[in-house]
């Protein structure tokens, strides 16, 4: 375990918060783009969305800075110090923040232009999750997949953009649920429910993928703090797999009125802290506890 | 079906996670708790694979940095050469920052104690290593 440093919390910190802005964000434009077949020209969730760019692109660039004060060494100044900005800027961590700037960019441009232009938003917000592919591609540049084969970056590229489309969009789904009768809810649902059956089947196998790739000892999720936090990741995923699928195969095909969907609202608000449970295991085992190496 | 479904869970968790070894720091001149003769001319650190050297700092016993010849480069490299100032008889320490490929911070140390006259002493090339 590494020791804990006010840079490796910062560190921490800000990698969390940009998690949780992807996710907002993505979230927000997958719910444009799914409401255009019930409500033409809606814009649910603008706020939303924006607040998830606008967070996206302040939490990209303290992670950025924070790096740089980190390797400055030289307290809090050091996050400025334009030697060490300029190194990172050239390095993988620069990269990562290029791909991440003209990916909120993109994303705050398209969201104005649907704010401008309703008319448009079915292929705006489809262009908006485009874009937002950058950000998600940002994360293979660094960490450990960094210098691994194509294939397995462009897995953690698709892994993670599903898994904050997913986590994303379930505010959204709660709003439907109140929103919504019990008819036009459960088509909406049935059809969340579809694509993420697919997605999540990808999620999963781009996950076996680029851990076949990177690790292939599991021995190690027992002896080690990491692997105990990896196996505390896998006890909370595989909760909100279940209660996904109690949703799907249960809750969904009940709807009947305001009182099944406010039940199926409960407990989507529940995953939603089972979700954003896991993004802090996440953030913990990518920054907190390294790897080790048995 | 649920078995399955476990292995899979199993894979989805490992991803960001799994261990990939950072590279360390292979050998240095001096080498760590090395006893000179001479005071070195000059710091060699060696790497096992390409990283930026981001910072190194030369401290006397007293733990008061010295000034050295050191600037960070964009440049990776494998192999890093810096300059010592005349130094005096005494205990040293060196402590390194650097950055691998993937972006990620390494750090460590050595020591080593010069308890001849400050002639100076051509780099060598010792294996040990500290972090």
């Amino acid at each position: 375990m590494t020791d804990l440093s006010p840079w490796l919390i910062a560190t921490f910190s800000s990698k969390l918060l940009l998690y949780i802005a992807y996710a907002m964000s993505i979230g927000g434009i997958a719910a444009t783009f799914m409401i255009q077949r019930y409500k033409p020209q809606h814009l649910p969730f603008l706020s939303y969305t924006q607040w998830g760019v606008l967070l996206g692109l302040c939490f990209s660039s303290l992670d950025f800075f924070v790096q740089v004060g980190s390797f400055s060494e030289s307290g809090l100044a050091g996050m400025w110090d334009p030697m060490y900005i300029d190194i990172l800027w050239q390095s993988s961590a620069g990269l990562s923040y290029k791909l991440r700037l003209a990916g909120w960019f993109g994303l705050l441009f398209l969201v104005l232009a649907m704010r401008l232009n309703a008319t448009h938003a079915k292929p705006l917000s489809l262009m908006a999750l485009l874009v937002s592919l950058l950000i998600a591609a940002s994360f293979s540049m660094v960490g450990h997949t960094a210098e691994q084969a194509i294939w397995v970056r462009l897995a953690l590229v698709l892994h993670i953009f599903i898994a904050m489309w997913w986590i994303g969009l379930l505010l959204p789904l709660t709003h439907w649920c109140k929103e919504f009768p019990a008819n036009t809810l459960q088509q909406l649902m049935h059809e969340f429910g579809k694509q993420a059956s697919i997605l999540v089947s990808l999620l999963l196998m781009a996950g076996v993928g680029i851990s076949y790739a990177l690790e292939g000892d599991f021995k190690t999720l027992f002896n080690s703090v990491h692997g105990n936090t990896l196996l505390l990741k896998l006890g909370v995923v595989a909760l909100i797999l279940s209660l996904a699928a109690l949703h799907k195969f249960r809750l969904v095909p009940n709807i009947k009125n305001q009182q099944s969907a406010l039940a199926l609202r409960a407990s989507i608000q529940i995953e939603m802290r089972i979700a954003l449970l896991i993004l802090i295991i996440t953030a913990v085992l990518s920054t907190l506890v390294g790897p080790s190496h048995l | 079906m649920k078995l399955l479904k476990t292995i899979m869970i199993a894979g989805l968790l490992t991803v960001s996670t799994a261990a990939l070894a950072h590279t360390g720091i292979k050998s240095t001149y001096p080498a760590n708790e090395q006893m000179l003769e001479a005071a070195p001319q000059q710091l060699t650190l060696n790497f096992g694979a390409p990283v930026r050297l981001m910072k190194v700092i030369l401290m006397d016993g007293d733990h008061k940095d010295l000034k050295i010849g050191f600037k960070p480069g964009a440049e990776a490299g494998t192999s890093f050469k810096i300059a010592v100032p005349e130094i005096e008889v005494g205990e040293y320490m060196v402590s390194w920052v650097s950055m691998g490929k993937d972006g990620h911070k390494m750090s460590g140390d050595f020591s080593f104690m010069v308890h001849g006259e400050g002639m100076s002493h051509d780099d060598g090339h010792d294996d040990d290593h500290a972090t």
